[in-house]
């Protein structure tokens, strides 16, 4: 139904697109932030994972830069700790001005994660301090919304923190899920390193599917999960370029 | 997979580019999809021989897709072209695999051991390709099996025997993909025409010809007989670990291909 939604959207943007351009459409303000939803700011709570792990975030770093909408730029490079609490305001990067009567497509890269937390169960905690030099280039995010003459409209460049705890990297439906990671805390000291992930290999595991990437450590698995937290608006999709 | 997007497609590039319906189809070939030749025996990772008697895999739709221009991707076309084909997402469980402009549609269980039958008539729109996809399925009996046939329910039926020094066991292996599992972005490159007489050949590769591994690299099927009875099965439920293994080892793209056949 979104997807339809999406395309009936964007039918309507081509309609005014083939009916005439007004140049004389007016401008729109777009202001732009950025937003961890309640899951990194609050935490992701037991009943999310399929193995009963509550999860909070202590920290969710992303810097953010290369944000563009319809041609239009926000210069800067931004760095955010998305668990700091905002009440579904998001942190707030800036605005741009672009043209008005269209549905603008925007763009953003994420330079880097760092994610510092804790998963609790069962008296047992297992803390972690990652950061990925990943960097995601999303684009084609779109919002959606049809920009009307003189309005200001909010977008939310949205980090889905659960992705990083899903259990495979192309199900439409993957689960969220410690345990995996739970284990891989070889020296048992109550913290799993990027090197313990490093250490965890997928061969044999049932869940953890990587299709025909080249991924064989929970490192690898987790890293190019990193790649994915990049949405739009909440739910709303990108391109990853 | 994508095979109503693929007909939505064709009917929009015939819809536009002429309102005669004698002129209004876009250019198109239909080819024979036809199954190759097997490398039946060969070695893993662990010096173990694998001789291969049955190698079988349920499918549905082979996509072919091209990176570049389509030929009538012009004027509103590219716009129309783009609501009718949603792009890849940054999302698990959407890939790019190109624009699908080709398609074998329909269920498969091919078998891998029995080189020269034809699966059906691919159609692919004129145009240059660069690749193909493909969906896993599991077997039914609806896929013109036998009732009994004991692959049915599963993606994979590979059964064969393998043997290490002078110690040998027959196996048998049930592997199940999960039906959101795709084959994406096969080699292919093929310039399709009206005039094109060509067939395209599918083809498993137990060994991966460039890098060398095979399926069952990882899978050590001559210790797994722990009973020493001589024979090992693999299943959901049978020596999982190394059944997870095989089908992590099936999911990989570079054993399979998809060829001209002149």
């Amino acid at each position: 139904m979104k997807r339809l939604t999406t395309s009936l959207t964007t039918l309507a943007a081509l309609t005014l697109l083939a009916t005439g351009c007004d140049a004389d459409a007016g401008a729109s303000t777009l202001r732009i932030a950025a937003w961890g939803e309640d899951f990194i700011e609050q935490g992701i709570p037991a009943d999310e994972f399929v193995d009963g792990w509550d999860l909070t975030f202590e920290s969710f770093v992303v810097s953010i830069d290369e944000i563009d909408a319809d041609g239009e730029s926000l210069p800067g490079s931004f760095e955010v700790d998305l668990s700091e609490p905002t009440g579904g305001r998001g942190h707030q990067l800036g605005t741009m001005t672009v043209p008005a009567d269209r549905v603008p497509m925007v763009s953003w890269r994420v330079a880097s994660v760092s994610a510092r937390g804790a998963a609790t169960r069962d008296g047992v905690t297992k803390t972690f301090d990652w950061g990925f030099d990943v960097s995601p280039k999303y684009v084609e995010c779109d919002t959606q919304t049809l920009l009307g003459d003189g309005e200001t409209t909010d977008v939310f460049l949205t980090v889905h923190g659960d992705h990083l705890f899903f259990d495979d990297l192309d199900s439409e439906a993957p689960q969220v899920a410690f345990d995996l990671i739970a284990e891989a805390d070889a020296d048992d000291d109550g913290d799993v390193t990027l090197d313990e992930l490093r250490g965890q290999s997928l061969g044999g595991q049932v869940r953890y599917q990587v299709g025909a990437r080249d991924i064989e450590s929970l490192y690898g698995f987790i890293e190019a999960q990193a790649r994915l937290v990049g949405h739009i608006n909440g739910e709303g999709h990108c391109e990853l370029e | 997979m994508n095979g109503t997007r693929f007909w939505l497609v064709c009917t929009a590039l015939s819809c536009t580019t002429a309102c005669d319906l004698e002129t209004s189809l876009a250019p198109r070939v239909d080819l024979d999809v036809v199954v190759q030749p097997t490398q039946d025996t060969f070695t893993t990772n662990d010096d173990t021989t694998i001789q291969l008697a049955e190698a079988r895999m349920a499918l549905e739709t082979i996509e072919f897709t091209t990176e570049g221009e389509m030929h009538a991707r012009r004027g509103l076309l590219p716009a129309l072209h783009d609501v009718l084909i949603p792009t890849a997402f940054a999302h698990p469980g959407h890939a790019a695999g190109g624009e699908v402009v080709g398609e074998l549609g329909g269920r498969y269980v091919v078998d891998f051991l029995d080189p020269g039958a034809v699966l059906g008539a691919a159609t692919l729109l004129s145009a240059e390709y660069s690749g193909a996809n493909f969906g896993f399925s599991r077997a039914e009996a609806r896929d013109g099996l036998d009732l009994d046939d004991p692959i049915i329910g599963h993606t994979f039926m590979l059964a064969g025997t393998a043997t290490r020094g002078d110690v040998q066991v027959d196996f048998v292996a049930y592997v199940d993909q999960d039906l959101d599992r795709d084959i994406v972005g096969l080699p292919l490159a093929f310039t399709a025409t009206e005039a094109s007489t060509e067939s395209l050949g599918l083809r498993f590769d137990p060994v991966d010809s460039i890098e060398g591994d095979s399926i069952f690299d990882g899978v050590d099927l001559v210790s797994l007989d722990d009973d020493r009875d001589g024979f090992v099965e693999l299943s959901a439920t049978e020596h999982t670990e190394a059944w997870a293994t095989l089908r992590r080892n099936l999911q990989v793209h570079d054993h399979y291909a998809v060829e001209v056949i002149p």
